[in-house]
């Protein structure tokens, strides 16, 4: 057997991504000059032709401009700039800090649960990291939250919208796997329970034993009497909440699809900043400028990473990842073990779609033959994997050097915060995220119960 | 000859029984066939370009070949739908007839070469559900307002009806019906239906398919590519897709009985059949389509045609078949 | 040197002024949304409940669902294709600064003057090159929507992706230009283009201002 260099191009390009990152150019423009370039040396070496650069703008085309599903990431932003440019959301997390007031991380605590909110209902990522970061990570730096910890906080439970149903990533699971989205949708939602009681739960631990980190509200702040919180209340906190509540109960009750809402969503925040006379011309073309800003931050990504992921593929990248996992020879824990693994290790540089595209159609077959004993009955053996993988990819959102969740962040947050605040504040969540991981393994039932209780 | 290495992209996932998974079988068979001279790799939908994209890239050449129906291709070459599936259409005895030996095979072809691509018919199903749907409908009236994912021809057809149509991906059905953003939805024969539980969310499930009597699915080459294989190589691809029309077929019909037996006595399902007068009003409807679209010189042409041939092959059909 | 500049803030202006415009997509992108919800279940509902009659109903609802819905997409992929220059100017896409905020900044306009060359250039290049062809073979096959209920006209909007990508490279042009200012230009004309590619540089102490 001979040495062919081209074989290892897959190899190569994510040797190159991990070194060329780290000049500091836009990462959509890395990772596009690094597909053209291998594209290129495929030319050059027989094992790519110049025609099949003509299928990066199919995939602009059909995969990010067709896609209505996205169209609800501009108007989530937009709702998102609206309510923090009109001091809306301000009001409101100062408020929601001050009924918390005596739980240690309180503030922390409610962005979780708003998180863990939007996540019941939108399920696209970027638009609830980029719109919780919009609204509360300036408070939470105003209030002296420690940069990695409100970070950490809110990139978590921003990604938890892609595991707690609705989830697109759970459909096109189902499509790859030709089966039931409701038994998928069913199967995540203790995981996805279970990771934000972890959240909540290392907060609350972490803002006891260092308060300094999470500090709570001093005590001149915040109204003197039960009168004067009741009008806090009723003048910041019900508003938005009732706005929260119109647009995400409107999809959770079926009135609404996730793009329908959003835009209704981002009238409504417009409504709001009229009512509390924080809009004119100036602040609308603010709000309208920054939400352009952001989603073309935001999907200048997905179309740098879609002309990378193609030329991977192109080049063999698919088979590279099967021929090293077979040629390993493990057993079915094994096997099990080393594709978390993969998952895992591929979500530090891609996708959760193009993660999904190249895992689930190849090993879910062979998956679906193994046998865990007593483990779990086998023809439960594929929506069990299907929720591993799940949970891992959403472990990959939040994985330096290469998580969205973290580029969406690092691209509407303050200045002040750098990136490497970003990377040191979600390692505690990743290794509760692994937790999660690891329980879901052990006990198949925390999935499965659900869906085999509801539908059969 | 020289050895074919070749990249498929195709429009339904590889697990998706019948759609994606005959598209699978042609990696296996041709391999087979041509004792491995010939590969076609399986590429999920997005994995190489969208599912909508594939009439592009296979006529570029940005990839060689692609699985999918000729009725995916109705915004860019109407006529190609006529070779998919035809609305109150012929079943698939007198379909092959008029493909194979009344001229269609032909028009397709020479349909498709105007855009560089050669396609062989690899594929054929047995006839599809009409839908699941939420209510109960007991006339036209309660169609009209309704909500319905609905692809192709038919939906034209529904949209005169009164139904709101939209076109959602396989994956997108399932939540927007349990959602109530859509009321009903078509997708595709029981079989498959019951694997991607349509049934957790609706439970009145309409026949016949009336839109879709048999449905014929290709193997689509970038023409370049077909001129340059051997005589023998092209013998071995046509060869694999007549078995393979043969192969769908007979699986289709095989594996539907079983899938409403699961349907109706484990997972509560009511089966009903459209009531003749309900059906008349869509034959109407459909008509109306036909006209509109035979504004397109080669929509109109093959309709002809196939029409042409419906109504000499009735003087038989009427006679050879028991009812 | 100072012609190069001019010419560099001629460009900017142009790709500014089309990524402001484009942004106010987002309103009529809102109105369409709302618009809409409306006619598809507000007016649902009221005909369900017998409200208003199917006549009121049919007379409200102008443009089919499945064209609104597709106006909605063909808004947006105008309006993220058309921003991504003016982001680019801007400098509001993501950059991984954990190396970059340690490096000297002759050595970072370095970095962006080949990354310009390198990866900008020859990416606008190719999705110019075969958007062209992409938006050609739309129109000469007169693609309309796959949902035969949908929009026409389908060239238009995959038109939109080359045009995109022109604005990208007249701001990676722009940019380029003032690296080359910075790099081999002196006096006044250096000093300004070193202000506007790095303006941090000279900045105060990081505050939280937005970027
Ligand atoms: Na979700
Ligand atoms: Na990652």
């Amino acid at each position: 057997m001979g040495f062919y260099i081209e074989d290892y191009f897959p190899l190569l390009m994510f040797v190159a991504l991990g070194a060329l990152l780290f000049t500091g150019y836009p990462v959509a423009l890395v990772l596009g000059g690094i597909g053209i370039a291998f594209g290129t040396l495929g030319i050059a070496f027989d094992v790519f032709s110049g025609i099949e650069f003509f299928n990066i703008i199919v995939r602009i085309h059909g995969g990010i401009v067709e896609n209505l599903v996205l169209t609800a990431i501009p108007m989530f932003i937009f709702m998102g700039t609206m309510l923090e440019k009109s001091g809306v959301a301000a009001d409101l997390l100062n408020t929601l800090q001050v009924l918390l007031r005596r739980i240690p991380g309180g503030l922390a605590l409610a962005v979780t649960m708003l998180g863990t909110i939007m996540a019941a209902t939108t399920g696209i990522i970027g638009a609830s990291v980029v719109m919780m970061t919009l609204m509360a990570l300036p408070v939470m730096l105003e209030r002296g939250y420690n940069k990695p910890l409100a970070t950490g906080t809110i990139a978590s439970s921003g990604t938890l919208g892609i595991l707690i149903p609705p989830s697109i990533m759970l459909v096109i699971m189902g499509d790859l796997l030709a089966t039931s989205v409701g038994t998928l949708f069913l199967a995540a939602i203790f995981p996805g329970l279970i990771l934000a009681g972890f959240y909540m739960l290392y907060i609350l631990a972490i803002s006891a034993l260092k308060p300094e980190l999470a500090p709570p509200l001093p005590r001149e702040l915040g109204p003197d009497s039960l009168g004067e919180l009741i009008l806090l209340v009723l003048r910041t906190f019900l508003p938005p909440v009732l706005l929260i509540v119109l647009v995400l109960g409107s999809i959770f009750g079926g009135y609404a699809t996730p793009t329908e809402a959003a835009g209704v969503g981002a009238l409504g925040a417009t409504v709001l900043a009229i009512g509390r006379k924080r809009l004119n011309f100036a602040t609308l073309k603010e709000v309208v400028q920054r939400t352009a800003l952001t989603n073309a931050m935001l999907f200048f990504i997905f179309v740098g990473a879609t002309a990378f992921s193609y030329v991977f593929r192109s080049l063999g990248g698919d088979d590279m990842v099967v021929d090293f996992v077979e040629s390993l020879g493990v057993g079915p824990w094994g096997l099990l073990f080393v594709l978390m693994g993969i998952v895992f290790l591929l979500g530090f540089f891609f996708d959760w779609v193009e993660i999904t595209l190249i895992v689930l159609p190849i090993f879910t077959p062979i998956i679906e033959l193994l046998d865990f004993g007593t483990h779990l009955p086998s023809e439960q053996i594929v929506p069990w994997f299907a929720i591993l993988v799940a949970v891992n990819l959403q472990t990959s959102f939040l994985t330096p050097p290469f998580g969205f969740a973290l580029f969406y962040m690092k691209g509407v947050a303050p200045r002040s915060v750098r990136i490497e605040h970003i990377y040191k504040g979600i390692i505690p969540f990743v290794l509760l995220q692994l937790c999660g991981l690891g329980l879901v393994m052990a006990f198949p039932e925390i999935a499965l119960w659900l869906p085999t209780t509801l539908l059969d | 000859a020289d050895r074919v290495r070749w990249k498929m992209a195709s429009t339904y996932g590889g697990k998706l029984t019948q759609l994606g998974t005959l598209g699978k079988r042609i990696e296996d068979r041709i391999e087979a066939v041509s004792d491995g001279n010939i590969q076609i790799k399986f590429f999920e939908p997005g994995a190489l370009v969208p599912a909508l994209e594939v009439f592009d890239a296979v006529s570029s050449g940005s990839i060689d070949a692609g699985w999918s129906t000729p009725g995916y291709w109705a915004g860019k070459v109407p006529a190609l739908q006529l070779f998919a599936a035809v609305p109150f259409g012929p079943s698939a005895g007198e379909y092959m007839a008029w493909y194979y030996f009344g001229g269609g095979q032909q028009m397709f072809e020479e349909i498709y070469h105007q855009h560089n691509i050669h396609s062989v018919q690899c594929g054929l199903l047995a006839p599809e559900a009409s839908g699941w749907f939420r209510k109960e409908i007991n006339s036209v009236e309660d169609l009209k307002g309704l909500k319905m994912r609905f692809f192709g021809l038919g939906a034209k057809v529904m949209e005169k009806m009164g139904v709101s149509t939209q076109l959602l991906a396989g994956g997108d059905i399932f939540p927007a019906l349990e959602l109530g953003t859509i009321d009903a939805t078509e997708f595709s024969m029981p079989a498959i239906d019951l694997n991607l539980g349509f049934y957790q969310v609706a439970k009145h499930y309409y026949f016949p398919g009336w839109h879709q009597q048999s449905t014929f699915f290709d193997l689509m080459m970038n023409k370049d590519n077909w001129d340059a294989l051997s005589e023998t190589q092209q013998a071995q691809i046509e060869t694999m897709c007549g078995d393979n029309v043969r192969y769908g077929l007979a699986e289709g019909e095989a594996i539907q009985f079983s899938a409403l037996k699961v349907l109706q006595e484990e997972k509560g399902v009511t089966i009903h059949r459209w009531p003749p007068e309900i059906l008349e009003q869509l034959h109407a409807a459909w008509e109306e389509v036909v006209a509109e679209q035979s504004q397109d010189p080669d929509f109109k042409r093959v309709w002809e045609s196939l029409s042409a041939f419906r109504a000499d092959y009735k003087i038989w059909g009427d006679l050879g078949y028991l009812d | 040197m100072s012609a190069l500049l001019a010419v560099s803030h001629r460009l900017e202006r142009i790709v500014s002024a089309i990524g402001q415009a484009a942004a106010w997509l987002t309103v009529p992108l809102m109105l369409v949304i709302i618009y809409d919800v409306i006619t598809r279940n507000v007016l649902t509902w009221l005909v369900r409940n017998q409200i208003i009659g199917d006549g009121l109903a049919d007379a409200l609802t102008l443009v089919s669902s499945t064209k609104l819905q597709e106006t909605e997409w063909h808004l947006h992929g105008i309006l993220l294709l058309m921003t991504f220059g003016m982001a680019y100017l801007k400098d509001a896409h993501v950059r991984i600064e954990l190396v970059r905020d340690h490096l000297r900044p002759r050595l970072k306009v370095w970095i962006e003057l080949i990354g310009i060359l390198l990866a900008l250039i020859p990416y606008c290049g190719l999705v110019i090159y075969f958007g062209y062809d992409f938006t050609l073979r739309s129109y000469e096959n007169h693609e309309v929507s796959a949902a035969l209920t949908g929009l026409p006209y389908r060239f238009i909007i995959k038109s939109f992706i080359m045009f995109g990508f022109v604005v990208i490279l007249m701001a990676g042009v722009a940019t380029l230009l003032r690296c080359i200012v910075a790099l081999f230009g002196g006096g006044p004309a250096r000093a300004e283009a070193m202000a506007l590619l790095d303006p941090e540089h000279e900045e105060a102490p990081q505050g939280a201002a937005n970027q």
